[in-house]
């Protein structure tokens, strides 16, 4: 009698310590819709000054793009917050009604073992008789705990969706930070100053207040510019003609002994480079309403790249020349809802609409099964993991021991995994769509037919390294020759060659000076071109954009990466600025001459 | 100049203002947030599958406040390029007002 009372004393601490206590759930609930509201009240108190703000013109359009997608942004934080509230409230409501169950049938065994211990005084082989009542119930808490895996696994699924949701989010305001913020911060003050470098060199005299407000219309077309590439190569054709121009010159490059061929790099690193492909935002041209150039590297942003591993390009499937050096892979660092570096259009339509999708299917809110994908690849794609890194299989749940009768080992009716017709290990396998759980009959005759029903197979967690969700650059990986060429003559030339011409008819229409043909063409065209050629080259040569990423750690924020490139940026657009004023002015003969002329 | 946008840069610096004071907001929020001790072992249980739900769901709090924290991070930097468009346009209408008064 003491080892079998050891024995159902250690299996009921087991038992009860697998269930946990789920009402200390409901404290972390309140956590999730309190943040949600004060997100909402954020947004509702900024609006409320922009509104009241007015303010017109290309730059307040700029800005009031910016703050219409800052309150996307802010809205999806919420409503992902308020929706992970919901399920950790139905989770919490759930877990306490199979604990309540489970402690009930324990109580009942004790009981019975109670019972049974006083009645064993008078009537000897009693034990069976007692196990044979106490067996169905052991049966049940099994079946109970086997319920309570899966629905633990279930709420797995739902925060890694939630936090699949948040790190997009993440992902979405990075993109704005590094696209927008420098657009305003170092497009103004950089730009302005430096445009004004060739002309005071020359001994011309700078306008600083019409160049401000001539950049600011730069800008604002710029960024229109810029929005409208994007998503012309977010299309099928768009990417298909991005690619064929990139890959085209990659294989050019290559043949002539550039290492044109990098590819995976350079795909990844349209990727992994989106804050460095901001930098090259643009400005105008003072006063000379020549402005510059776009945000070429945020432009590939969009683009089809390899299969990649947390932002890291897949060196399997890169289609790199035998000569070119391989692309280096940085470690995962991110095994959870990994947040990527690759900017990208988020739809919290879609995203959403996603989660309630298999919410739905899974019977709703209260079923706690919500799973995003319904396939390896699907999930593999919404964890940024290839669908190979999506484990199959599961290890083996142990069952809390049930203990034996003591001394009737052999004929004591144990209750096993078998018996209970429970698989007593679950598989992933193909993750089980929430539809099929639910089509799982429910154990008759105990508390389970309030809750999802056991699912055969039952996805349990995947085991990995250590979950880590520091939000961290993947490592800088410098653009391949094409696209540099891409960055630079494509959508460069194009930005500024639109940019100048309508900066300069816009402006010509401001102050009612005449518009010069040969003037608005040069500017048109020779800024076109050089600004292509001076993003082309700031992005292939190993003084620019890689020079400005050197010993930069990979984990480094984005704004001590965008600080970095400053300088370099700077020296591009003055050395640029100064070249072209040069050419103008050979081209209209009417050279400025300057103490810097050779010969006087 | 000739040219000045339909602007009044007090307006665009009492935004920045409130763009500044959301940032401060939203940064604390998150911080409170990600402070608040969540439930650990002792809600989710001892088992593998408690023991993976548990990490999932801390991961998770963990990634939402980390994004409120680049909300933070985001408006504080929208407010700081307000505040400079602002001291850019009164720069360019000390610049016109110059001009004037030499002309």
């Amino acid at each position: 009698l003491v080892d079998l009372n050891g024995a159902i004393a250690t299996w009921v601490v087991e038992v009860l310590q697998e269930i946990g206590d789920p009402l200390s759930l409901y404290g972390d609930v309140s956590d999730f819709q309190t943040h949600a509201a004060q997100l909402r009240t954020v947004q509702a108190a900024v609006s409320e000054g922009v509104a009241s703000a007015s303010w017109t013109g290309p730059a307040a359009d700029t800005h009031a793009d910016t703050w219409r997608q800052y309150t996307q942004v802010i809205d999806q934080a919420a409503t992902n917050l308020e929706q992970a509230q919901q399920s950790l409230a139905n989770h919490a409501d759930n877990s306490w009604t199979i604990a309540r169950e489970v402690v009930g049938l324990l109580l009942e065994i004790v009981e019975i073992f109670a019972a049974g211990l006083l009645l064993s005084w008078l009537f000897a082989g009693l034990s069976d008789v007692i196990w044979a009542r106490a067996a169905p119930l052991m049966e049940d808490i099994v079946q109970l705990l086997n319920e309570y895996r899966a629905m633990m696994s279930n709420f797995a699924d739902t925060m890694r969706s939630y936090g699949s949701v948040a790190g997009r989010i993440g992902d979405t305001v990075e993109t704005l930070a590094v696209q927008y913020a420098p657009l305003y911060l170092r497009a103004y003050p950089g730009f302005y100053i430096a445009q004004a470098v060739p002309r005071l060199m020359s001994g011309q005299p700078f306008d600083w207040g019409a160049a401000a407000w001539q950049t600011a219309i730069f800008v604002g077309l710029d960024g229109s510019l810029n929005l409208v590439e994007d998503a012309l190569e977010g299309t099928a054709v768009g990417g298909q003609v991005k690619d064929a121009i990139v890959d085209g010159i990659d294989n050019v490059a290559a043949k002539l002994g550039f290492g044109g061929a990098d590819i995976a790099a350079s795909d990844g690193a349209a990727a992994v480079t989106d804050e460095a492909a901001a930098a090259d935002s643009v400005v105008p041209d003072g006063a000379a309403t020549q402005p510059a150039t776009p945000d070429s590297a945020a432009a590939e942003s969009s683009a089809p790249i390899n299969p990649t591993v947390d932002g890291v390009p897949d060196i399997a499937t890169a289609t790199a020349a035998p000569d070119a050096p391989l692309a280096i892979l940085g470690p995962a660092r991110i095994e959870l809802p990994a947040p990527t570096l690759q900017p990208f259009h988020f739809n919290v339509e879609e995203e959403f609409n996603n989660v309630n999708r298999a919410f739905e299917s899974a019977g709703g809110l209260g079923e706690t099964a919500p799973t995003l994908a319904g396939d390896a690849a699907e999930q593999a794609a919404v964890d940024g993991r290839p669908s190979s890194a999506v484990p199959t299989a599961a290890p083996a749940v142990a069952e809390p021991a049930l203990p034996s009768p003591a001394g009737e080992v052999a004929s004591a009716p144990a209750v096993t995994p078998a018996d209970t017709g429970v698989p007593a290990q679950s598989t992933i396998a193909a993750p089980e769509s929430a539809a099929s759980a639910a089509d799982t009959s429910p154990v008759p005759g105990s508390a389970a037919a309030d809750f999802p029903a056991e699912v055969p197979g039952q996805a349990i967690p995947p085991e990995g390294p250590p979950v880590t969700t520091q939000v961290t650059w993947a490592p800088f990986v410098p653009k391949s020759v094409g696209g540099s060429f891409y960055a630079g003559m494509v959508r460069e030339a194009i930005n500024t060659a639109l940019g100048n011409g309508a900066t300069g008819l816009i402006v010509a229409g401001i102050t009612g000076e005449q518009v010069d043909p040969e003037q608005l063409g040069l500017s048109v065209g020779l800024g076109g071109v050089m600004a292509g050629v001076r993003q082309t080259l700031y992005g292939a040569l190993p003084v620019g954009e890689s020079f400005s990423y050197r010993g930069q750690p990979e984990d480094a924020p984005g704004a001590q990466r965008w600080f970095a490139e400053i300088p370099n940026q700077f020296s591009y657009y003055a050395m640029y600025l100064a070249a072209r004023l040069g050419v103008t002015e050979a081209v209209i003969r009417q050279p400025v001459s300057t103490e810097l002329s050779l010969g006087n | 100049v000739g040219f000045r946008e339909s602007v009044d840069a007090g307006a665009l610096m009492r935004m920045s203002d409130a763009f500044r004071s959301a940032s401060e907001e939203t940064a604390a929020a998150g911080t409170n947030f990600s402070q608040h001790p969540a439930a650990g072992q002792q809600a989710f249980g001892a088992g593998d599958a408690s023991i993976a739900a548990r990490d999932a769901y801390a991961a998770t709090r963990d990634l939402m406040a980390t994004t409120s924290h680049l909300l933070a991070s985001l408006l504080g930097g929208h407010g700081r390029a307000l505040a400079e468009v602002a001291r850019l346009y009164r720069a360019s209408d000390a610049d016109a007002a110059d001009v004037a008064g030499r002309t």
